[in-house]
């Protein structure tokens, strides 16, 4: 079980970072001075972490 | 600042390291390991960012903007699956005292020693080329923050100083001679400790820079205008995501990270954490590269300043004296820990696949120096530590100026992602075989090599050049198809030896065998036990091998009075030595002192096998155990209230003697019942017993099941009336000829037992019970069905098991629970089956299943 969740964010996590997905993020533009496409790895990176982190360590089995 | 001054600060901070190692290691003594904990496990992962992570990440971004990220997502990707994939490789390496890359890629493949020998010698081609890069570094900074200009001879050069000073470190901490486990205590924690240290250097320079940049932004509104290369012109999707997945599959496969990873960990449930710890620190670390990048090249492009070194020339730039050391110890760290545990792992497998074989194989070198393995090999790794590190000291030298820091760290990417697929298949497939991965590993590597490097040698490649890849892309594409091709055409194409196919159910099943796998003696030969002493004697020392060999002995139950050792013990040895030697070594020592036995895969799996079937059995007689405990507390239950009851009606009868005749004749009807009851639960259970243990007498002849219902219905008619249930016979193939072998008296006994199930269950004047008798060409079939309340069909499962009664408010007989029980235990010993088709509310119908008598 926890093993399939883990499964899914890696895949959730391949999808997102690559194309088409990628693409759409992958533009010139910045926000407040950061780069839009920065900004969006570091979402998707610490959405991975969290997603991780709370699966692993839930008590449920 | 001064060169000097610098030469001895770091040399100092190389020596405050080494008493945070020494500290270390004394608390282990004291049994309170510093090690052991998440956190210093994940910070001991980031050995991963090493002087290119540093220095290279802010070089690159310069040039070719964020695709450097794919270094760091690659491996969250793998850490996100690390409690699955690595957790399962740990468990193997821990169970096979597996210490390196080598190692375990050979073991896996049935100890194949040029499987090992070939990982050895390719981890050493990608190896130094990485440690040459960390050398680099190490000079270069140096450089910069001394402005010395590099010496052209060698033993001028301060930064061969501090080269020495860090090879001497290493030999300090690194080979230790009594230790099996290869566990490094100290030098894990001085690695945890440069990892905190290299990360608070970049942020701290990071939030520096960035806050520069801001004042330098309002100033001149250009600098804002600098923009990073799309990942869609640069290189584009197709090579991203070729990187994304390389850098996720070479990062468990650096012989560093293996060791911190595999090797060093002291607990499984450390991953739990780490797995997003590490990850974090990767975010964190690279939080800060744009802004530096960005200055970088807005503020030392123009000076011709080597992108790679930006991160140490801007704290310069701004005249940051204390912030540029800082930095410059960050960078020192990082390279540092790189180096001290790449020449580690691979001086390891150099030593356990390449030299302890070629000196064990030499005729009586074992028996010669049986005492004195264990230095022998501690020695041979010093050596190769010290010749690792002037290989990559030349490296440094004669490559200075060609190279960047990111192209060489990708190049070795490319090559050690090589060893991916024989592991990762190798530790999910079975079938992947020891020739498959000989074939893999070496297409793979001999691709990526020519495709790597031959065009520095002149030799185009281009034709197999894939459009829209870049070389690192191109070379990993082809050589990592070819690699699983080979291997999985070449896996499926050959047989497996008995050996590989025992390692192979071992690394695959890991999570299933590792209760066995201790004690799974695969092995099969004699070897004597004074010889396995000696062996061990040279690594652990006499007392120690005294000790071990007991404890052993005693957590097996063997017996050391027999000149011959019990396989288990050969086993163990074996496994002990791996620790030191790995396993080829390990196996040749123990081959040199044993006669050993081929065996063949049958065997291995049938070995396996019982072991297995041993834990199972041991579970169904806990189960056993618990269903007789619950067969006692109903027995005892059933038994008192029949005797309540028979004991309070005597004693009314007793104190009262003024009571009427026919109530005294009344208590002792109810006597007599209650006596009834209480002798037929005796016989009953008596009779599951013996069914149960198989000792019941069977009368076995041709009977006709027809007269089998009339003999029942004798017995059951006056039953019925009493309780005004109405009874149907349908025997329409009455007189068939079919006949059935069987014992007469029990097949009646079955069927009173089911009829009296179904009184029960009816409700008196609308009850029904139908008995019907039919028949296909191989079985008779025998129906009883009632319509009463019916048995919800979650139930239908347990009814059969001893005294299970489904609660039903309408019952009126009183049951023991044993009737369908004892049924169906006679049914089985007829060779049929008995089953239930029924749901809440329409009724209940049982069908015998029995074979026809063959010959009537």
């Amino acid at each position: 079980m926890r093993n399939n969740r883990l499964i899914l964010v890696a895949i959730v996590f391949i999808g997102l970072l690559n194309f088409p997905i990628l693409r759409f993020f992958d533009t010139p533009n910045d926000f407040l001075g950061i780069p839009v496409i920065y900004l969006y790895f570091l979402a998707v990176w610490l959405g991975a972490i969290i997603s991780t982190g709370i699966i692993l360590n839930r008590n449920s089995k | 600042m001064g060169v000097w001054e610098i030469a001895f600060l770091s040399i100092a901070y190389l020596g405050i390291l080494f008493s945070l190692a020494f500290w270390a290691e004394k608390k282990k003594a004291q049994n309170k390991s510093l090690i052991n904990n998440p956190l210093i496990y994940a910070l001991s992962l980031a050995i991963y960012c090493s002087a290119w992570t540093f220095y290279g990440s802010v070089g690159q971004i310069t040039s070719s903007g964020l695709s450097f990220l794919s270094v760091y997502l690659g491996p969250t990707l793998i850490m996100i699956l690390a409690w699955g994939i690595v957790r399962k490789i740990i468990r193997i390496a821990k169970i096979h005292n597996i210490t390196n890359i080598a190692d375990f890629i050979s073991t896996r493949y049935g100890k194949d020693s040029r499987i090992g020998l070939g990982v050895t010698l390719i981890s050493l081609f990608a190896g130094i080329p990485y440690i040459g890069l960390q050398i680099k570094a190490i000079a270069q900074s140096f450089d910069l923050i001394t402005q010395a200009t590099p010496s052209s001879t060698f033993y001028l050069d301060p930064s061969f100083v501090l080269f020495i000073a860090l090879t001497v470190f290493i030999l300090v901490l690194g080979p230790k001679k009594f230790d099996s486990s290869e566990k490094h205590e100290g030098m894990i924690f001085t690695i945890a400790m440069e990892s905190i240290i290299k990360l608070i250097a970049f942020i701290a320079v990071g939030i520096y820079i960035s806050i520069q940049l801001y004042k330098g932004w309002q100033a001149d509104p250009q600098l804002a205008n600098i923009q990073l290369p799309s990942i869609e012109t640069n290189g584009g999707y197709g090579n991203w995501f070729i990187q994304f997945i390389l850098c996720g599959v070479a990062f468990l496969f650096l012989p560093r990270v293996f060791h911190v990873a595999v090797v060093e960990i002291n607990d499984e449930e450390n991953l739990k954490q780490a797995s997003w710890i590490f990850p974090l620190y990767m975010l964190l670390i690279n939080l800060f590269v744009i802004p530096l990048g960005i200055a970088g090249y807005a503020i030392l492009h123009r000076g011709g300043m080597d992108p790679d070194l930006y991160v140490l020339g801007l704290p310069l730039h701004f005249n940051s004296n204390v912030l540029a050391f800082i930095v410059y110890i960050g960078g020192f760290s990082a390279a540092t820990g790189m180096v001290i545990m790449e020449t580690m792992a691979i001086s390891s497998m150099i030593s356990n696949n390449l030299i302890m074989p070629l000196l064990l194989q030499r005729k009586g070198f074992i028996s010669e120096n049986q005492t004195n393995l264990g230095r022998i090999n501690q020695n041979i790794r010093r050596i190769m530590i010290i010749f690792i590190m002037i290989l990559g000291y030349i490296h440094y030298r004669e490559t200075e100026q060609l190279v960047n820091l990111v192209s060489v760290g990708m190049t070795s990417f490319v090559i050690v992602a090589q060893f991916a697929p024989a592991t990762l298949l190798g530790i999910y497939w079975k079938k992947a075989s020891r020739q498959g991965a000989l074939a893999g590993i070496f297409v793979g590597f001999i691709i990526s090599a020519a495709l790597l490097f031959l065009p520095s040698l002149g030799i185009s490649t281009d034709t197999f050049r894939i459009e829209g890849l870049n070389p690192i892309s191109n070379a990993a594409y082809w050589s990592i198809s070819f690699n699983l091709l080979f291997l999985y055409g070449v896996s499926i194409m050959s047989e497996q030896s008995g050996k590989e196919a025992n390692q192979s159910y071992l690394f695959v099943d890991v999570f299933e065998y590792s209760q066995n796998v201790e004690n799974s003696t695969i092995w099969r030969g004699k070897a004597r036990l004074r010889d396995l002493k000696l062996a061990l004697h040279g690594f652990i020392g006499k007392i120690n091998t005294e000790q071990k060999i007991k404890q052993i002995a005693m957590a097996n139950n063997i017996s050391l009075q027999d000149v011959y050792a019990d396989p288990i013990l050969v086993t163990q040895t074996e496994k002990i030595l791996a620790g030191f030697v790995g396993s080829t070594s390990a196996r040749l020592i123990i081959s040199s002192i044993s006669k050993e036995e081929q065996i063949g895969m049958s065997e291995v799996i049938r070995l396996l096998q019982k072991s297995k079937d041993l834990q199972e059995s041991n579970a169904a007689l806990v189960k056993i155990d618990a269903q007789k405990n619950d067969f006692l507390t109903t027995v005892t239950h059933e038994i008192r209230s029949p005797i309540t009851s028979i004991r309070s009606l005597s004693e009314i009868m007793v104190d009262h003697e003024d009571i009427s005749n026919e109530e005294r004749k009344a208590f002792l009807e109810t006597i007599i019942q209650e006596s009834d009851r209480l002798s037929r639960l005796v016989n009953q259970v008596l009779d599951l017993e013996k069914l149960a243990a198989g000792k019941a007498n069977f009368n076995m002849r041709p009977i006709d099941l027809a007269e089998v219902i009339e003999k029942a219905m004798l017995n059951f008619t006056a039953i019925a009336k009493q309780n005004f249930v109405q009874i149907s016979i349908d025997l329409a193939k009455k007189r068939t000829n079919r006949q059935i072998e069987g014992d007469f008296e029990k097949l009646v006994q079955v069927i009173i037992n089911l009829l009296s199930n179904a009184i029960k269950n009816v409700e008196p004047e609308k009850g029904l019970i139908q008995v019907r008798l039919f028949e296909n060409a191989t079985h008779l079939f025998l129906a009883v069905e009632d319509n009463g309340i019916g048995i919800d069909p979650k139930f239908h499962d347990q009814i059969f098991e001893k005294f299970k009664q489904v609660d039903n408010p309408n019952r009126k007989i009183e049951s023991s629970g044993l009737g369908l029980s004892i049924s169906k235990k006679i049914i089985e010993m007829h060779h049929g089956t008995i089953h239930l088709e029924s749901s809440l509310g329409h009724g209940a119908k049982f069908i015998i299943k029995l074979p026809i008598h063959k010959t009537a």
